[in-house]
């Protein structure tokens, strides 16, 4: 699944340790994410849409 | 990921540290003829904290692992265990592609107790290789 983390990441300036901390995940988490190496749990997707003020499809999209 | 790795360690470790003190007294006094009263008091009292203790390590070990952590070793223990398997099935084949040598093998073996201990290991041995390798898969895959 593509997704525009590292994006939306980059633009509040964020690393991805404190991604990872506002989200109680680790950062390992956040890098599979963003290298799509891995995707996330439904519960995790929406943590992330919240902290974006967004919806789950405007940052994951399918292949 | 809310609670770090090593506070469930050392909750972890106070759990064994509680179980194997309560375990080693009522081992001791189940030689003795008569349980003292202060041992029916001991128990009474630890073992319900020993009960509160197992669930909170629990949540700990909630609290403490990460998903993406979990999937990691899901992965390299499902990979583990079908290369474990593969490779248990190939090296049932040794008898039958190399006769001679698993003779050769078997003659070599002292006695049927060693035979024993043989089977055993070169039993256990491919699925010890199997998850290696599936650690190392999952490790070289989500690095």
């Amino acid at each position: 699944m593509r997704n525009r983390l590292k994006i939306l990441r980059a633009e509040r300036n964020w690393s991805q340790a404190d991604l990872a901390d506002r989200l109680a995940v680790s950062r390992q988490t956040i890098n599979a994410i963003e290298t799509e190496k891995y995707d996330p749990s439904l519960p995790l997707a929406f943590r992330i849409a919240e902290l974006f003020a967004l919806r789950i499809e405007d940052i994951f999209m399918p292949v | 990921m809310v609670v770090s790795k090593s506070r469930f360690i050392v909750g972890v470790l106070v759990l064994a540290l509680i179980g194997g003190l309560l375990g080693g007294f009522n081992m001791h006094w189940s030689r003795e003829t008569l349980f003292p009263l202060y041992g029916v008091v001991i128990d009474l009292c630890a073992v319900p904290v020993l009960i509160m203790l197992i669930l909170y390590v629990r949540k700990l070990k909630t609290a403490s692992t990460d998903e993406f952590g979990v999937a990691k070793k899901r992965y390299a223990a499902q990979n583990g265990f079908i290369i474990g398997f593969a490779l248990f099935l190939i090296s049932g084949m040794f008898p039958i592609v190399f006769p001679d040598l698993y003779r050769q093998f078997i003659a070599s073996l002292d006695g049927a107790h060693e035979g024993f201990l043989m089977g055993r290991v070169t039993g256990m041995a491919p699925f010890v290789l199997g998850v290696l390798i599936g650690q190392v898969g999952a490790w070289l895959k989500y690095r």
